[in-house]
């Protein structure tokens, strides 16, 4: 059996949509864009694209590799996709969750987050080192357990496409208790924020459930607009150096570090950690704010 | 295949520049001062000098820091200014 590549088959699809966001915003509707933000955006999706195809190879062979020690033979057919398909989502929001709280996983995943926009080109900006962040490896137990290469990749896809849409300002919440249960562009939009409150908050690919039963979920609230960008913004459009500005400050905290927790911690520690001065990270944020607001609240 | 995504890239920026998204906002000192504020973790700011032609302010805040802000797109970017308010 062959599986088409779902991205490649959406790719055609996203471009309309941004242009339909476009004008929808243009004519009134929420949400806002910025030709040089969306260069860089649609940059940096570009690139990661010429990324998967070098690094590509390397990372089926992995999963090849890995499968061939599965532990249970799981047949192609429609109640393994599905499992497949909410499994892969755990893993990603394992994956997720690890690409905010370690800073060589960060490394990468901060390009996500570089951009002061939320609109339908922000989805598109991805990392360019992502190989190197090892994030195709929290995949590997769909592999292990014995789930199909082709179907894993397949599921992986789908799940891409999924969080596409939801990077719009313009969808407020989605009726019939689908927030309850699905990543909708609200609780997507907090996950964005650079608030205290939505700071590393709902890492959900596809189904919020796991930020609900983990305890990571934050709802979107109507008296505080999300501030969208990371707590250090970057003041660059230029796609190679929002590629590589985290590597650069890694390797910079790295030949400061006086000792070897200290480069540890450079590396492996939260983003905002700190050997010496005030840590910035997600953490102590929203320990500041809740002493600075805890009596107003 | 790269031809064509260049080219689609080229013609989204492009159409979001042609259709409006290519402001470039002026700060006032209020301004300055919330996004000082909102930017920078537990700072607040008690005066604020636009400078830049609007494009960028010092902001100085109660605990000493001086931040500054500056333009970024129809954006803006804040960082702790090493240089003391004045």
């Amino acid at each position: 059996m062959t599986f088409p590549d779902p991205v490649t088959i959406a790719t055609p699809a996203f471009i309309v949509l941004v242009l339909i966001e476009m004008l929808a915003v243009r004519f009134g509707a929420k949400g806002d864009y910025d030709w040089r933000d969306s260069f860089t955006s649609l940059t940096m999706g570009f690139g990661s694209t010429l990324a998967a195809v070098v690094f590509g190879a390397t990372i089926v062979a992995t999963y090849a590799a890995v499968g061939r020690h599965h532990l249970l033979t799981i047949p192609i057919t429609w109640w393994s996709g599905i499992l497949c398909f909410v499994v892969d989502d755990l893993l990603y929001y394992a994956f997720h969750r690890s690409a905010h709280r370690v800073r060589w996983f960060w490394a990468s995943h901060v390009i996500h987050h570089s951009s002061q926009h939320y609109n339908l080109t922000t989805a598109l900006r991805q990392t360019w080192t992502g190989f190197w962040s090892l994030s195709f490896a929290f995949r590997l137990p769909l592999l292990l357990v014995g789930f199909d290469v082709r179907l894993v990749l397949f599921v992986a896809g789908i799940n891409l496409i999924y969080q596409f849409w939801v990077h719009t300002e313009a969808v407020r919440r989605l009726p019939f208790g689908l927030e309850y249960v699905l990543n909708t562009p609200s609780h997507h939009r907090v996950h964005h924020g650079s608030n205290p409150r939505y700071l590393d908050r709902n890492y959900a690919g596809v189904f919020i459930v796991w930020d609900r039963l983990f305890g990571t979920f934050e709802a979107e609230r109507d008296d505080e607009p999300v501030r969208y960008g990371l707590v250090h913004n970057i003041a660059t459009f230029n796609p190679l150096l929002t590629a590589t500005h985290e590597w650069v400050a890694i390797a910079r905290d790295l030949r400061a570090a006086r000792t070897w927790r200290g480069r540890w911690m450079a590396v492996a520690g939260p983003p905002g950690w700190s050997e010496s001065g005030t840590p910035t990270t997600a953490d102590a944020i929203r320990a500041d704010w809740h002493t600075r607001t805890a009596p107003a609240e | 295949m790269i031809f064509v995504s260049v080219l689609g890239i080229v013609t989204l920026v492009l159409f979001a520049r042609a259709i409006g998204f290519a402001r470039n906002p002026v700060l006032d000192p209020d301004a300055a001062r919330l996004i000082a504020e909102a930017q920078l973790p537990g700072f607040a700011a008690v005066d604020a000098a636009v400078d830049d032609g609007g494009r960028g302010a010092r902001v100085q805040g109660r605990d000493g820091r001086t931040a500054r802000v500056v333009g970024h797109g129809d954006r803006w970017v804040v960082r702790v200014d090493p240089e003391p308010w004045a």
